[in-house]
């Protein structure tokens, strides 16, 4: 210091605290106690039982931690407070990490925690079975409650961290079963502090928005206290309250949530959550196919059905059932056109089974003699006359020519050659 | 979505599921098979169209000052890809 050396000439000598002339203040004392330590206590983990564990109004913890023969006093800040997933009993074991510290104002030596652990994870499953029986009291957990998933969503919204991996996992699934899903990402964080405060305005932003068929809520693997804002009540309640159906898959298969049980849904991973909102496109180029082969089925069957009715009818009306084929074929082939493949080849094989069958009645029919130039003579209800037994001589005929009929008389008989 | 995406799949996909089964029917007259199979086909055709053409957009939400949200559309980061990160 550039000034003390000109300065000590004027100054009192500074007091040693070895006699009542040289005491030191207590300021000093305190001070100089703290840079020691300081200086030479390093931050270190302390184990005992927990006693008069009290909050302040700003969130900072007070307590005592003890053990049979010693205690000190220990205050968690609430900065770091917030980790801390349930305020522990009294008489709990617990591990703390800290500095130790005078607070010189009061002279007084205590821990300044910035962690707290139960043994094992104690205060973990405290905090998540005392808001588990909340939940449950108030009905939460009911089976009753859960809404069906869609089945075929068009919008679905994603709640998670815009870097996660998770978020990169949903999309690829959602885009490769249903690419027509319109898919929005609302970002929050999915750990640490605030971190549950984000997730709700998430939930209550996708709340708001039109025609969101689903939403997934997700995040991957982590640590106890990387998940942990998914067991806090803030998360829970705005998953309870999300006005459509919530799919939740946090961390691995192990890890449960309160916010996965409040779900509408609860998946292992986030793959599967998307798995279980997007139908697969495959199944449904499947169910495709198929009513395409049912319906090439139903028309052969009908097809096959008609083509009976009319050879049953040919036997008995020749000339309306060529008519009739002919129709049935123009129309057969007018619809083959705008048939896919298999069905047209069916159609086909249809078609020849129509043409052998008119081809038949050509044979049989009276008609293709009648157009070579012979006639045919019938009475009048046009049965026919093939012997001169049937004429009566004065008695009128009809006689069939290629292109009408003739009305006729029979003037006489005669057996014989004509 | 866009391209013919105001068609309602899943309706079009039932009803001619439907044609389907009401084409199986014995008692069906050649003219009514080959309405049902008409009607049937544009449905499938429709379908098979909006099965190949439908395609969703990926879009993030932003807190706009209004209180309205409001969308744009996702860059993806690469980060996704590479595990999880420091926010999970």
């Amino acid at each position: 210091m550039p000034g003390d050396g000109q300065m000590a000439l004027f100054e009192p000598p500074r007091p040693d605290g070895r006699s009542p002339e040289t005491a030191i203040s207590v300021r000093a004392l305190n001070h100089g106690t703290q840079r020691l330590l300081e200086e030479h206590v390093p931050d270190v983990w302390v184990r005992g039982e927990v006693a008069n564990w009290r909050t302040s109004s700003r969130g900072h913890r007070y307590f005592t931690l003890r053990d049979d023969a010693a205690q000190v006093d220990c205050v968690l800040f609430a900065g770091d407070a917030w980790r801390l997933p349930a305020d522990p009993d009294d008489g709990t074991e617990v591990a703390v990490f800290g500095r130790p510290k005078l607070y010189e104002a009061r002279g007084r030596f205590q821990v300044v925690v910035r962690r707290l652990e139960a043994a094992g994870e104690g205060l973990w499953r405290l905090a998540f079975e005392r808001l588990r029986r909340v939940l449950e009291a108030e009905g939460l957990l009911e089976p009753s409650r859960k809404r069906p998933l869609p089945r075929f969503p068009r919008r679905v919204a994603v709640v998670t961290s815009r870097d996660g991996a998770a978020l990169h996992d949903v999309l690829t699934v959602l885009r490769r079963r249903s690419p027509w899903i319109d898919i929005l990402v609302c970002d929050c964080r999915v750990q640490g502090e605030g971190a549950a405060i984000e997730i709700r305005r998430a939930l209550t932003t996708v709340g708001r928005l039109e025609r969101i068929d689903a939403v997934i809520l997700t995040r991957g693997g982590g640590s106890t206290e990387d998940l942990w804002c998914f067991n806090e009540e803030v998360t829970v309640r705005a998953v309870a309250a999300c006005p459509v159906p919530v799919v939740c898959a946090i961390g691995h298969e192990v890890d449960v949530t309160l916010a996965e049980l409040v779900a509408d849904r609860r998946a292992p991973t986030p793959s599967v959550a998307a798995e279980l909102v997007a139908p697969d496109v495959a199944a449904l180029r499947e169910r495709l196919d198929g009513a395409s082969l049912a319906l090439a089925r139903g028309l052969r069957r009908s097809v096959a059905r008609g083509r009976e009715r009319l050879d049953r009818h040919a036997r008995e009306l020749p000339r309306g059932v060529r008519v009739a084929l002919a129709r049935g074929r123009e129309r057969v082939g007018r619809h083959a056109r705008g048939l896919p493949r298999g069905v047209r080849s069916a159609l086909g094989r249809a078609r020849g089974r129509l043409g052998s069958v008119s081809g038949r009645l050509d044979a049989l029919s009276p008609l293709a003699t009648l157009a070579r130039g012979y006639s045919v003579a019938t009475d009048l209800e046009g049965a026919l006359l093939a012997s001169v037994e049937r004429f009566e001589p004065g008695s009128p005929f009809l006689l069939r020519v290629r292109d009408g009929s003739v009305d006729a008389i029979t003037e006489r008989t005669m057996r014989g050659d004509p | 979505m866009s391209g013919s995406s105001e068609l309602d799949f899943e309706r079009t996909l039932e009803e001619l599921e439907e044609i389907a089964r009401a084409l199986d029917r014995d008692d069906l007259g050649l003219d009514e098979a080959i309405a049902l199979f008409e009607r049937g086909i544009s449905r499938l055709r429709a379908a098979n169209e909006w099965l190949e053409t439908a395609s969703g957009r990926v879009e993030e939400i932003i807190a706009s000052a209004s209180g309205r949200p409001e969308t744009r559309a996702l860059e993806e980061s690469e980060d996704g890809e590479t595990g999880d990160s420091g926010r999970g």
